[in-house]
This record gives C-alpha cells, structure tokens and sequence, in this order.
C-alpha cells in the first residue's frame, strides 16, 4: 500500500491533487463567512474580550459548510481533505513548543501539537556539528510543513568547514485534538522530499496537564534506533515489516515511499512551562544518529532543553543534546492573522449622508468630490454622469485593498454626487488600463455601510461591472518618471556560500509615449558584493543548455555596472475579458527577446486564462547590449483559479527555456489582509537525473504586504522567493506572465475576500 | 571612518529619490514605508492634552457643538459636528477620525484603528428611558484577518429616577445616570450615560472594542 516511487512524472497527476486539496479547503473558507446559528462571535478572533470566539469555533466544528461543489458540481467533496482544512485552528502560538525541525515538538522529537492556523515559523539552530535554517507555515488548521536547510559536520570542505549541506520537508497531521480525557495525536513525515537524511515517521500523543505537556511515540526509519521493536502496523499488512531501502536519485522527489515500514522505537519527553517566559523541556530521543557518527559524540539519548520566550513572536533556547553537545536556538513566530496594528489605522472615509425624501435637495458637488478623491489617494482620470448615473475613472495610488478602495470611493460620489445619481460605476486603472469595474447602488450603500450587511455580487449593493471604455486615454503625468535609490539581492543555499547579499544603487526610468505605451530600463550598479566570492558556476550537473544555473558568471560579470531591464511595452484591454501585453528589449538579466501574452478573465469567475509566446535570446554576463548564440521560442498555456477562498491555483503547460516541455503548478494560500503563502513545482520532459540535483524545480514563496506590517495604508508588497536547486530544467522567463497579477487585485473574488474592509 | 559614515549618509539621502513611486524599486519602497512608520510610531502618544488646551470659556466662545473623547490611554481630543446631513450623528475629530452616534449611543467609529464598524438593532432612545428596557444589539468589528468579526448582545437598559450633578469642563449638568448592561455568551459590557433634562448625553462611557476597550464621549457645548 505504501510500496514504491509515486508517479509524479504527470503535471495532471499534481493538478489534480492541488484541485482535491483546494476543493477540500473551500468549506474551510466558507466556515468563516458562513453566520453562525449560535449567538456570540461569527468569526475568529484572537485574544481578550474575543476569547469566546475560539469556544464557538470548536463548538460548530466542520459541519454546516456550503462546499464550492455546491455552486461548481464539476468538483467532487473530498470529506478526508475537508476534515483536515474545516477545522478551525485557534490554538495559542505561546502554549505550543516547537522543535529544532520547526513543527510542534520537545527538543529534537515531535509532540502531537498543532500550531495555529496560518502560523509562519523561523527557526534557527546552531551547534559545533549543526547549522540548521528552516520554515514552517501551518497550512491548515491541522496540517503543517516545513522546509530546512541544514549544514552538517566539522572539518569538512564546505563552508563553515560542514561536511554537507542539505534541504529537507517535513509534514505533520493532527489526527485528534486533545480534551480533557483525551490526549492530542499526530502522525508524522520527515524529510520525505530529498535526500533522505532525516527519513523518518511518527505517530505521536501529547497531554497537556496544567503547566505540564507530556508526550510518548513511536518512531520509525530513522527514529528506530534504539530499543527498536518489530513494527506493530505488521499486523495490519506485511508490507510493513520491512522497510524498503531509500532509492533517492537526485534528490527533490518524494523517492521511495517506505513510510511507516520497518521497525519501530518509542520516544517520550516532557515540556514544563515554569512561568509565561521559561519553558523547560527533557527528551528521550532513540535515534542512534549513524549518520553523524564521524562527527558527533552520542553518550546519551536524553536531550534537554530551557527555552525564553521574549513576546509572541519570538524565543531563544540553550539545549544540552546526545550527552555531548550544546546547541543554541531561536524560534521566531508570525502569522497573518496577528498584524502587529490590528485593522491598521488610516483618516476616517467621508461619512454618507442622509438621502431620499428626509434630506434637502442636494446638487452634485464635482470640485469637493475630485478634492477628496484626491486627498485620499486616487488619481481621478475622468468623471461623468448620465441622467441617474455616474461614471467614475480611478487610479487607486495608495491602498493595496482594493475592497478598502472601493469602500472609499464609493462613499466619496455618495455623498457629493447629487439626489439624482442613483447608481455609480467606480473604474480602477493600472498602467493605463481598466482592470476593474464596479456598479453601485448609491441608494442601498448609504445604509449598508453601518449593518455589515453589504453584498457584492449580482445581487448586491456592489456589483462587478462588464463595462470599460476603450476610449479612454488619459495621458499619464509626468509623462517621465525616475526613481534612484539602493536595491538588495540575495543569493540562497550554495554550499560554499549559504547565504550571499549584494546592495547597491539603481536607476530607474520610464518614458510614457501614451498611457499604454512606454519604454523604461533600470540600471544597476554594485557597492557591496559577496556574490563575487562564489566558486561554483557551472550548471551543477545537469546537461541541458545553462539558461539558468549560469547565474553566478553574470553575478560577477555584472559587477561594474549592468542595464537590468531595458524594454518597450505596451499594455490594453481589447475587450470586456481580454487583456493584452507586449514588449520587446532585454526583458530581464539574463534574456532579451520580443513576445506578448494575451489573458482572458471574465467578470465574476474564478476562472482566468493565458497564454504566452517569446523569442528570447539569452543575454551576456556583463549585462550590457550583447548577446550569446542561445535562442529559444517560449510560451505557455495558463489556467488561473481562484474563488475568492483560502486557496489559488495557477497551471502553466506549454515549452521552457532549455526547450524542454512540461507543466508548473502552483499553489497558493491567500489571507484577506494580502499574505500569500506558496508554492510551486515544474515537471517537464527532462529526466530526473538529467536535470541534476533536486530532479526537478520546485520552491516556495511569501508574499508580505507592508500595510500589515505598518498598519498604514500602502499599495506595497514584497514576494521572497525560495528556490531549493536552481538547474536549467523547467526554467521560466520571469517576465512571461505579467497580466493575471496585474489584475487580479482589484477583480472581485479579491474584493470578496476581503469584503470586511470596503467600509474601513 | 568617516569616509563610510559619508557614504552611510549620502546612501540614505539617495533613498527613495524618486517622482513617482512605479519605479521605485521594491527595497526604496519598503525603505520609505518602513520609514514612514517610524516617524508615526515616533509621533504616537504625543498629543496635545485637551484638559489642558480646552477651558469652558473657549467652548462657549466657539458656539458651535462640541465633543470630547478620551481613550483608556488617556489620549483625547475634540470633535465637531460633521457638516450635512449624514446617516448618523457624525463628529469628526482633528486627527482625521469620526466617531458616529445615535442619540448619544456609539454607532461606529472610523479612523481609529480598531474601529467599531457598525452597532445595529432597536436601539432606544436613550431621552426617553423609563424602568427597564431589554433589546437586541448587534456589534461588528474587522478580525485580523479582514472578515467581519460579530457580537450578537442582548442588552438591558435601567434609567436611574434621580437626577444628579455632573461637572463637564467646570460646568455643572443635571442629569439622570443610565446603565446599559449588555451579555453575549460570558462577555459582560457595562455602558453608562448622563442625560440632562434637554435629552443630550452630557457623559457617556461605552465600550469600542478590544484594543481601545471604553471610551469616555462628554458633550462641551
């Protein structure tokens, strides 16, 4: 049942998954918009006076959903997965212990534990023999995964002397929540992508009795080791009662899946919370680590641990492992769902006033209205009214909220537009073009505001409009814009160099021809460099064209000063569903070439389509105005989805830039304040082992908005991306696919998303 | 050392140079935004007290309607009536936020942070409170997360029959102490109101939410 390698040589096998887990997670998202029957709270909160919240939460559990099969019957319910999403997770970051591997645990071993919904979790640990980074994001409220890169060894030739460097996932499932008879249990993968150095499976249970968490396992793989028994689960199937040898490739796959096979160890360990700040924690960890053996003295199964915990979000910890080694570590907890400034704080919108027959005569007011427009942020590229309607044509320059804008905006014509304008549309524009059109029923909003009651949809007070006005061509001013300031560029997980920055100035310039033409190009200049110190700049073993993992000769080649981008693009709506873009020029550092892509996003639907086509030429290191011989047609077909729920899907088909063809699949979970947690994996027709190290590509990807962070309104955001092996197989023109990002924001399954905020 | 502190200075002057913000760079963007929050998180808590600043005979020279709003903090300021004809009884206050009312009962707030995005339900009116009242009343706020947060309270309200004095900015106000009792699941609200015999709400204490939890809304004019 367990037995041998999964097939994930198909992108449909992965599209499908991706859709089962997204379909599963939609009754997670409804829970949240659904009324609850019971008076009380109707939505998750966090702390304080919204304590009872968490009550009512636990109380409704997963039924009552109205599942996104209900309203698209093409998608199946898969009960199994809706259980793991629909639950809703509230528990306290601070009450949960997490372990050197970044998911709930004691010191080394795992505890049963869930982290609350959404939790982002850094972790750091350092010790003579170990230097290990990792990420966790509990991805949903019973599921979580981590990432980690770790340095191993002393005295090897690696940097910082390790002997190897390696990146492994783990995923950790709680099975039942804990009462107060009942202990919490989990099960548990280790490093089931990759190489298989921390190979290993759990099934956990933990107790919490007042200060006291009190755990007990068993282990399997690598966490049988001593006192190791024969497997229980042999009772069930022989398969297994032997584990199944590791055959691991090139890495980065799921290899063979002989979890659960094989012996068995127990493991047990106890955390005590001594005060709100101190945490003490003892461990018995049975795993004999044979494959530190060169480098690590093991004279004690028992580990301990004292953790500080400084505030919610972070805690430091001195650890006494194996009877030999001490260890330092640092656990830094975020998650979306806990802005450090709550709703954020920004002027009050223009109150609505009083209409219909209770209020005076009251003409429209055209000069207050641009005034306040403007103030709050919006370019107004055009207004007119027509008998009872009036058009309105923004540019949003300053809440990345489209919802809140919205908001805004629609109060602003409400109360300076006159007793005659009954309904108004409110267009935003984006790089010269309409992205989005909203129609509002002015007469129903001036009550909404204050109910919560507002409905977007078609049947609502607000209402995603079809129109656009091809005519329209504001000229944008100024017509030349510069920027000139400092940018920072990071490299990750070469194992001479883990970690390398560069800082330096970079210009910045564009030239409107019109509002949908223009040409721009930054330059860039380094100061501050360590990206010259590394060594390895071939392709890392692979045998395809390097069009990628040739990026350290232009990292160098680039230091005297490179052009970054240099191109002409020109952007339109061609019609009410049709997006276009095209450009020409060096489309980014290490590609010059001419293509376009065309995006098909009807209103209202979940659904977006695209496709892309380039001739690239691939650029030479110093990043000037030459190019090499490599040349490659490249284009996609895209399906974009997204219903305004928890989770996105994005599919790519179509040919890459070493020419090989394949799919990318991404997933994506998406919070209502703008937090987008990712990832993505391309499967193309390059052989596992062809493609080199880590057999395919594949990373992961935040996005953190800074309104979250600041608690101000800003249209700013910042993606960082984590690339585990950066090879030539599956690589992609960053620059291929602009549209769907362009204007999905401002569509509206993201204004339902965050729906709360319209009147904020 | 100097030549790197010079470079240091002349680094962060070149910061955010730029006549538009589309082609900032991402790193000048979040410079500037971080560095926008700084400075307001340098400008929180300074405020200019209006205990000190407002004096009785500055009120009744201004003739206009005025209110006073202290958070728990002690953070407070003045607000004026929201020029028109509004949905609510609207006061807007000079940082920029509003503070909506029913006969004196809090409606909503905006500009405040965690704002109080709605109140709704048969609320009474609060002139014409006599014995005890039980009703329905909703409250909504914004989750973390951006989703309407409710609390669905059933409220009991007592009118007190004998009047008492209160002082409002060194001006005395008979009024009558009406308490406001409202329950959802174990949260408890306690809400007060002082109503002179005109039917104005001189005084209130009533309850906004998590993070600022009571405020106190007198009436100057």
């Amino acid at each position: 049942m367990f037995k041998g390698r999964l097939i994930l040589n198909s992108p449909i096998v992965l599209g499908v998954t991706t859709f089962i887990v997204l379909n599963a997670s939609i009754g997670y998202a409804e829970e949240a918009k659904t009324p609850s029957a019971k008076t009380g709270f109707e939505n998750a909160t966090t702390s304080g006076i919204h304590e009872q919240d968490r009550t009512d939460q636990h109380v409704r559990g997963p039924s009552g959903h109205r599942l996104l099969s209900a309203k698209y019957p093409i998608l199946p319910r898969y009960k199994f997965l809706c259980w793991i999403g629909c639950y809703k997770n509230t528990a306290d970051p601070k009450s949960v212990s997490v372990s050197n591997f970044g998911l709930p645990g004691i010191v080394d071993m795992p505890s049963a534990q869930r982290l609350p919904d959404g939790e982002i979790i850094l972790t750091q640990q350092l010790h003579e023999a170990l230097a290990r980074s990792g990420m966790s994001f509990q991805l949903l409220p019973r599921l979580g995964v981590a990432f980690r890169y770790s340095g191993h060894g002393t005295g090897g030739n690696e940097a910082n002397g390790r002997v190897n460097h390696d990146r492994s996932f783990d995923a950790h499932l709680n099975l039942i929540e804990g009462s107060k008879y009942l202990p919490s249990v989990a099960i548990g993968l280790r490093d089931f992508i990759g190489t298989g150095w921390y190979s290993s499976e759990y099934v956990v249970a933990t107790k919490t009795l007042g200060p006291i968490n009190a755990t007990a396992g068993l282990g399997f793989g690598r966490l049988a080791g001593k006192n190791a028994f024969s497997n229980p689960l042999g009772a069930l199937s022989n398969d297994f009662k032997l584990r199944d040898k590791n055959e691991v490739g090139r890495g980065g796959t799921l290899g063979t899946i002989n979890w659960f096979q094989g012996n068995a160890s127990p493991f047990a360990g106890v955390t005590y919370q001594y005060s709100p700040h101190l945490r003490f924690a003892v461990e018995y960890n049975p795993d004999r680590m044979l494959r530190e053996a060169n480098y690590l003295k093991l004279n004690s199964p028992w580990n301990f641990s004292a953790q500080y915990r400084f505030n919610d979000m972070m805690s430091v910890s001195a650890q006494f492992l194996h009877g030999s080694t001490f260890s330092l570590g640092a656990v830094i907890n975020l998650n979306p769902k806990r802005p450090p400034h709550g709703a954020g704080k920004e002027t009050s919108p223009v109150p609505m006033r009083a209409r219909g027959a209770d209020a005076g005569a009251i003409e429209t007011d055209e000069t207050s209205l641009k005034n306040i427009l403007r103030i709050d942020g919006f370019d107004v590229l055009r207004i007119q009214e027509h008998e009872a309607h009036m058009r309105i044509e923004l540019k949003n320059t300053k809440y990345r909220s489209y919802a809140q804008a919205l908001g805004r905006a629609s109060a602003t014509i409400q109360r300076f537009s006159g007793d005659h304008i009954k309904n108004a549309t409110v267009s935003f524009f984006k790089k010269g073009i309409e992205v989005a059109s909203y129609k509002i029923d002015l007469e129903r909003v001036s009550w909404e505001q204050f109910t919560g009651e507002t409905k977007i949809g078609d049947q609502g007070s607000i209402s995603e409009s079809n129109y656009y006005s091809p005519g329209i061509n504001v000229e944008p001013v100024p017509k030349f814009r510069y920027g000139f300031g400092p940018y920072f560029s990071h490299r990750l997980f070469n194992p001479d160099l883990p970690f390398s920055v560069e800082t330096g100035m970079e210009l910045g310039v564009e030239y409107n021809f019109t509002p949908k033409l223009s040409v721009s190009a930054t330059v860039r200049k380094s100061l501050l460099s360590n990206f010259t110190d590394n060594k390895r700049l071939g392709s890392g073993g692979g045998t395809l064209p390097p069009v990628q993992s040739s990026w350290g000769k232009y990292d160098i080649a680039g230091q005297d000063g490179h052009i970054n981008d240099f191109t002409l693009s020109y952007l339109n709506r061609l019609s009410t569903e049709v997006y276009a873009r095209g450009h020409a020029g060096f489309l980014e550092p290490m590609f010059a070439g001419i293509g376009g892509e065309l995006l098909y996003m009807p209103k209202s639907s979940p659904f977006a389509f695209g496709v892309d086509i380039h001739h690239v030429r691939q650029r030479d290191y110093e990043m000037l105005f030459d190019l090499q011989r490599y040349e490659s047609t490249v284009g996609k077909l895209s399906m974009y989805y997204d219903n305004g729920g928890p989770f996105n899907l994005e599919m790519n088909v179509g040919k890459y830039l070493a020419g090989d063809w394949g799919a990318t699949t991404s997933v994506s979970r998406r919070f209502a304040n703008g937090w987008e947690v990712g990832a993505y994996a391309t499967l193309t027709d390059v052989p596992f082992d062809k493609f080199g190290e880590g057999s395919f590509d594949k990373g992961l990807y935040v996005t953190l908005p800074l309104d979250w962070l600041t608690g101000s309104p800003t249209m700013s955001q910042r993606t960082f991306t984590v690339r585990p092996i950066t090879r030539d197989g599956g690589a992609r023109l960053a620059s291929a696919r602009q549209l769907y990002g362009l204007v999905r924001d401002a569509r509206e399954k993201q204004v339902l998303r965050e729906q709360g905020r319209i009147w904020k | 050392m100097m030549i790197l502190t010079r470079f240091f200075c002349l680094y962060l002057l070149l910061i955010g140079c730029t006549n538009k913000s589309d082609v900032a760079s991402g790193e000048r963007e979040v410079f500037s935004v971080i560095a926008g929050a700084f400075k307001r998180d340098a400008a929180k808590g300074k405020f200019v007290d209006a205990r000190v600043l407002v004096t009785r005979e500055k009120i009744d020279a201004a003739g206009i309607p005025l209110l006073f709003i202290e958070l728990e903090s002690g953070q407070n300021g003045t607000s004026i009536k929201y020029p028109g004809e509004n949905t609510g009884d609207v006061w807007l206050g000079i940082d920029g936020g509003t503070i909506t009312l029913k006969s004196g009962m809090l409606l909503a707030t905006r500009g405040m942070g965690d704002d109080l995005m709605a109140s709704v339900g048969n609320l009474p009116n609060l002139s014409q409170i006599a014995g005890e009242l039980t009703y329905d009343k909703k409250q909504i706020w914004l989750s973390e997360d951006n989703k309407i947060s409710k609390l669905n309270f059933t409220c009991k309200i007592n009118g007190a029959a004998k009047p008492t004095e209160i002082d409002v900015f060194d001006k005395k106000f008979n009024v009558r102490r009406v308490e406001e009792q409202c329950q959802a699941n174990n949260v408890d609200l306690l809400n007060l109101y002082f109503i002179d015999d005109r039917g104005i709400v001189r005084r209130s204490k009533q309850y906004h939410s998590k993070t600022l939890g009571y405020i106190l809304i007198e009436r100057l004019d």
